[in-house]
C-alpha cells in the first residue's frame, strides 16, 4: 500500500503559455522529493487498450525540492478579528442568536472568543447533546448547561447574560419551530423552551478572534479551528453587558433590542445577483465584520422562513442563515511550494507536474490553453472542467448505501480509493453528503483531487472524466490531427468569441456541469457557423455556477429531480452565488437537446452495448459519415469500457425537449441490461419496465444535424464512445466514423445543410 | 404529553427493516443454488451473457445493503493480485483481514458475492464449497 504518500495541487485547471502556475506539496514523509513537467496522453491502464502513455517535456521543471508536510483546515466557519478585545466579555456580555443544529450530540462551538488548549476566553457550544455556556480563566473552566437538550434541524432563539461584575449568567433557549422551517411542524408538542441560571467566574481574555462554528484551537497555531459545528445559525448579535429579563423576552420573541456592540447579519449583501463574498457584515456600525472560512453554505433558509417565498433574492429578511458543516472545504490554503512559469513555446494540450519521491508518484494535472495571440489549431478539445470539479474527490460507493445498487455491479476499489476514504481533509465532490446528511454543494480546485489522476479507474469500475477523456486525447495524437485544449473555464470566461478561433470544437466524454455563458457559447458559436461533435453523454445536464471572487470553486445545487445524489431542501435551490435557479438545465428550457440535438435518458454502468443504423444512416447527404463502414455493420459492439461504445451514460434525441426538427437519428444502440434505468426526470409515475430490457428510451442515438451558416452537430450520445477508438489498433467502426466526422467538420469548406 | 428528549424516541423504521429483511431473504433463500452461484462465478458482471432473473433479483438486494460493514474487492495490484476488504465509516481505514489473494478481478468480485451472501445467511458452507 502507497496510501501515505506525496499529494499536491496547483492553483487553477488552465494556464497560458508564459505565466506562472502555483503549486502546493505535501508529504507525510522527510526528505526530497524530484520533479517534472509530463504531456498526457492515456492513461487507462486496461491491459486490453493502449496502456498509460505519456511525454516528457525535456529540461522543463525539473527538479529536486525539500517535502514538507501541510496542515489542512477543514470546516466552515467566521472568523471576526477583534485585537482590542471588545468582544472578550470583560465588561460582560449579552449574546443572542438563533441555532439548528443538525448534530448537536458532538461537542460543537457556537460562537465564542475561546482558546481550547489553554481553556481560556468564553463561548457557546454545544455538548452532549445540551448548550452550553463556558467561562474559562486558564487554569478552571466553569459551565452554565442547560436543562434540555436540543432536537436536530429544529429552530431555538438562544440568549446568554453574563454580568462580569456579580458573575451572574444566564441561558435560555426559546423554541422558534414553525410548520416549514424545522424537520417537523406544529403537530409535535415539544417542550424544548428552558433556562438555567449561576454564578460564573469572569473569563480570562483568549489571543485569539471570535469564531461562529468552531473553537480556535490554541493561542499558538493561529487559523486551527477545533469542534467544528454543523448546523445552521442566523443573526448573531453581541452586547457589551448583560441583558435584562424584558430584553431577554424581546429578542427570544424577535425583537430587537438596542446598543449591540456587533450585530452580524448574514443576508446583508445579498443582491440579484447571489451573495458570493466571504465578507459577513456587522450591521450594528462598529465594524465588527467576518469572514468566512471553506465556503459555509450560503442563502439559506433563516429561522422566520415562512416557505411562502422559495428564492432568497425575493425575501433575504427570511434568507438570515448560514449553514455550516465541519467537513467544507473551499482551498487547503498550503504554503506555496513552486511557482513555475510556463514556457512560452509549450503546446496547448492536458500536462502534470509529476512528484516523485521515494517509490510514490503523484501527477498534477493542469491544462495549457493557447495564448491570446497564439496560432490556433483548426480543432478545439474542450475538457470538461466544471464537471472534473463536480466530480472531484467523489466517494459514492464509499459512503452512499445505493451506490452499487446504481452501478448494478460489485465494484473493486483501488488505492486512491482507500485514501480517500481515509484522508477526510482533501473534502468531497457535489456527490457526497456532508457529515450531517446535507450534499455538499460547492468543489474546489485547491486541493489534492485524487481521482483527477490520468490512470485513476473510477470507483464505478470503469476510467471517468479526465482519465476517460484521455481516450480521446490519445486518439487525436495518434491520429496525428493538430488539436488545441481549451477548458470549461475558458469557454465561460471568453464564451462564442473563444469558439470562433476553431473550425469545430468537440466535447469529450462527460461534460455534465455547465453554466449559462457556456450554453450560450455553444449556441451562438453553432448558429455562426461553428461546428461540433459530442463524443459524451449526459453533458450540460446540471446548472453550476462559478464562484465571481473564487474561480476555483463552483456551486451546484441538485434539484427536484434528475439522475442525482441529492436534493436541495425546500427553498434552498437558488444558488447563492449567482442567484440563478438550480437544477436540471431541463428545467430552465436549456435542455441539451436544444444544442447538441441529444440529451440524457439512461444510465447502464454495467455493461455497454453497440449501435444498430436506422434508416437515416442511409441519407446520401451524410453518406460520407458511413464512408467505410457497411450497411449491416453494428457500430462499436466492443471497446474498454465495459465492452462497448455505448455505456455508462447515454443521451437520446427528443424533438419535444427541442430537438432540431431536422436532425437525422443515424444509428441507436441496442442489447442494455436488467441495470440500465431510464433517468428519474422521464418516468413521471413510477413504474416497472424502466430498464434497458424493456424500456425503448434507454438507448444512445447517433445524431446528425446542420445549422444555418454551415453549422453542424454531431452526436454519438455515450460517455464510453471513446473507450472504443483504440480497438483492433485504432482501426474499427468507431473510430473510423469519429475520423470521417472529424475530417469533413475541420476541412476547409462548406458543409451541406440538411433540412 | 410535551415531548422533551430526542433521545427518548427512535426511529421505528428499522423494526419495518428488519420484518422486510426477513422476508426478502426468505424468498431469496430458495434461488441462491449452486446454478446461480456458477452463473455469477462465470460472468459476475453479466457482460458476456446477460444474468438470468434470479440471479438479478439477489444481486438487487446485495447491492443495497449498507455501507458501514460492506465487503469490496481491493486491487492490491491491479489486474494481478486482489484481496476482499471490508468498508468502514469515512475517516476510518477498511478493513483488510488477511485472507485468500485472486489473480483476477473475476475472482476476487465473486468472492465478495459468496461474502455478502454468507453474511446476510443466504449461503452455509455446504454451498459455498460446491
Amino acid at each position: 500500500m502507497k496510501r501515505a504518500q506525496i499529494r499536491g495541487y496547483c492553483d487553477r485547471p488552465n494556464v497560458r503559455p508564459g505565466e506562472r502556475l502555483d503549486f502546493f506539496v505535501s508529504s507525510p514523509r522527510a526528505g526530497t522529493y524530484r520533479t517534472r513537467l509530463v504531456r498526457l496522453v492515456h492513461g487507462d491502464r486496461n491491459p486490453a487498450g493502449p496502456g498509460y502513455k505519456d511525454v516528457e517535456i525535456p529540461g522543463v521543471w525539473c527538479g529536486e525540492h525539500q517535502a514538507s508536510c501541510q496542515y489542512t483546515q477543514v470546516g466552515a466557519h467566521v472568523r471576526v478579528d477583534d485585537p482590542g478585545a471588545a468582544l472578550s466579555a470583560r465588561e460582560g456580555l449579552g449574546l443572542h442568536l438563533h441555532l439548528w443544529a443538525t448534530l448537536p450530540h458532538k461537542r460543537q462551538g457556537v460562537i465564542g472568543r475561546w482558546s481550547d488548549t489553554e481553556q481560556r476566553g468564553w463561548a457557546l457550544a454545544l455538548e452532549n447533546g445540551h448548550l452550553v455556556f463556558l467561562c474559562g480563566d486558564g487554569q478552571h473552566v466553569a459551565r452554565l448547561v442547560s436543562p434540555r437538550p436540543l432536537f436536530p434541524e429544529v429552530w431555538y432563539s438562544v440568549v446568554v447574560s453574563f454580568d462580569a461584575g456579580s458573575g451572574a449568567a444566564s441561558l435560555s433557549q426559546v423554541v422558534t419551530l414553525n410548520s416549514v422551517n424545522s424537520r417537523f411542524g406544529r403537530m409535535v408538542d415539544l417542550d424544548g423552551d428552558a433556562a438555567v441560571a449561576g454564578v460564573l467566574p469572569a473569563p480570562a481574555g483568549a489571543e485569539v478572534p471570535l469564531l461562529m462554528a468552531g473553537l480556535a484551537a490554541s493561542e499558538a497555531t493561529p487559523g486551527r479551528v477545533v469542534a467544528l459545528y454543523n448546523g445552521k445559525l442566523d443573526g448573531p448579535s453581541y452586547f457589551p453587558r448583560p441583558l435584562q429579563a424584558a430584553e431577554v423576552a424581546s429578542l427570544h420573541a424577535g425583537g430587537r433590542v438596542p446598543g449591540a456592540r456587533a450585530q452580524w447579519d448574514f443576508a446583508a449583501g445579498i443582491t440579484r445577483h447571489g451573495i458570493a463574498g466571504d465578507a459577513v457584515q456587522d450591521t450594528s456600525g462598529h465594524g465588527f465584520h467576518g469572514l468566512c472560512i471553506n465556503q459555509p453554505d450560503r442563502a439559506m433558509t433563516g429561522w422566520n422562513w415562512d416557505g411562502r417565498e422559495e428564492h432568497f433574492v425575493h425575501c433575504p429578511e427570511q434568507y438570515g442563515a448560514v449553514w455550516f458543516h465541519e467537513d467544507s472545504l473551499d482551498d487547503c490554503r498550503w504554503q506555496r511550494s513552486l511557482s513555475l512559469e510556463v514556457p512560452r513555446d509549450l503546446p496547448s494540450g492536458a500536462y502534470a507536474l509529476e512528484l516523485r519521491q521515494d517509490d510514490t508518484t503523484d501527477r498534477v494535472p493542469f491544462f495549457v490553453v493557447p495564448g491570446a495571440d497564439a496560432r490556433r489549431a483548426r480543432i478545439a478539445l474542450v475538457l470538461p472542467t466544471f464537471s472534473y470539479l463536480a466530480y472531484a474527490n467523489s466517494q459514492v460507493l464509499l459512503n452512499a448505501a445505493g451506490g452499487q445498487a446504481v452501478m448494478g455491479v460489485l465494484t473493486t476499489l483501488d488505492d486512491i480509493d482507500l485514501e480517500l476514504n481515509e484522508t477526510p481533509e482533501f473534502g468531497c465532490s457535489t456527490y457526497d453528503y456532508h457529515r450531517d446528511g446535507r450534499g455538499f454543494q460547492y468543489s474546489s480546485w485547491r486541493r489534492p483531487i485524487l481521482n483527477l489522476r490520468p490512470d485513476y479507474r473510477h470507483e464505478f469500475g470503469s476510467v471517468w472524466q479526465f482519465p476517460a477523456d484521455l481516450h480521446l486525447v490519445d486518439w487525436l495524437t495518434v491520429k496525428g490531427f493538430d488539436f488545441d485544449v481549451l477548458t470549461d473555464h475558458d469557454v465561460h470566461a471568453e464564451g462564442a468569441a473563444l469558439l470562433r478561433h476553431y473550425a469545430v470544437v468537440i466535447s469529450p466524454s462527460h461534460a455534465e456541469y455547465s453554466s449559462w455563458q457556456m450554453l450560450d457559447a455553444y449556441e451562438q458559436y453553432f448558429t455562426g457557423g461553428g461546428r461540433g461533435m459530442y463524443l459524451g453523454a449526459n453533458g450540460f445536464y446540471w446548472v453550476a455556477s462559478q464562484h465571481p471572487d473564487k474561480p476555483w470553486l463552483i456551486e451546484v445545487r441538485k434539484g427536484e429531480s434528475g439522475d442525482q445524489a441529492w436534493r436541495a431542501r425546500p427553498g434552498e435551490l437558488f444558488h447563492g452565488t449567482t442567484g440563478e435557479r438550480g437544477g436540471l438545465w431541463r428545467h430552465r428550457a436549456r435542455a441539451p437537446q436544444k444544442i447538441w440535438g441529444t440529451g440524457y435518458t439512461a444510465h447502464g454502468l454495467d455493461v455497454s452495448a453497440g449501435y444498430h443504423q436506422l434508416p437515416d444512416a442511409r441519407d446520401p447527404r451524410i453518406a460520407w459519415i458511413f464512408e467505410g463502414i457497411g450497411p449491416a455493420e453494428v457500430i462499436g459492439d466492443f471497446g474498454l469500457v465495459n465492452g462497448g461504445a455505448s455505456g455508462l451514460e447515454m443521451d437520446r434525441i427528443d424533438y419535444s425537449l427541442g430537438t432540431p426538427p431536422n436532425t437525422l437519428l443515424l444509428a441507436s444502440s441496442h442489447g442494455h441490461t436488467a441495470s440500465a434505468m431510464l433517468v428519474p426526470e422521464d418516468q413521471y409515475f413510477a413504474y416497472p419496465g424502466i430498464t434497458g430490457r424493456d424500456n425503448p428510451l434507454v438507448r444512445a442515438d447517433i445524431a446528425y444535424l446542420t445549422t444555418r451558416h454551415g453549422g453542424a452537430v454531431f452526436s454519438t450520445s455515450s460517455m464510453a464512445w471513446c473507450g472504443s477508438l483504440s480497438h483492433n489498433g485504432y482501426v474499427n467502426n468507431v473510430s473510423r466514423m469519429t475520423e470521417n466526422v472529424l475530417t469533413r467538420f475541420a476541412a476547409e469548406g462548406d458543409i451541406e445543410e440538411v433540412v | 404529553m410535551p415531548l422533551r428528549d430526542p433521545a427518548d424516541y427512535r426511529d421505528k423504521t428499522a423494526d419495518w427493516m428488519e420484518f422486510f429483511a426477513r422476508r426478502r431473504r426468505a424468498a431469496l433463500r430458495p434461488l441462491v443454488t449452486p446454478t446461480l452461484l456458477a452463473e455469477h462465478a462465470e460472468d459476475p458482471r453479466g457482460g458476456d451473457t446477460p444474468h438470468g432473473h434470479a440471479l438479478q433479483d439477489v444481486l438487487n438486494y446485495v447491492h443495497n445493503l449498507p455501507t458501514d460493514g460492506k465487503s469490496f474487492a481491493y486491487a492490491e495490484q491491479p489486474g494481478a493480485r486482489y484481496r476482499v476488504g471490508i468498508l468502514r465509516a469515512r475517516g476510518t481505514a477498511p478493513l483488510l483481514p488477511a485472507g485468500p489473494a485472486y489473480a483476477s478481478e473475476r475472482e476476487a468480485v465473486h468472492a465478495v458475492f459468496l461474502e455478502r451472501l454468507r453474511s446476510l445467511g443466504l449461503l452455509d458452507a455446504g454451498e459455498a464449497a460446491r
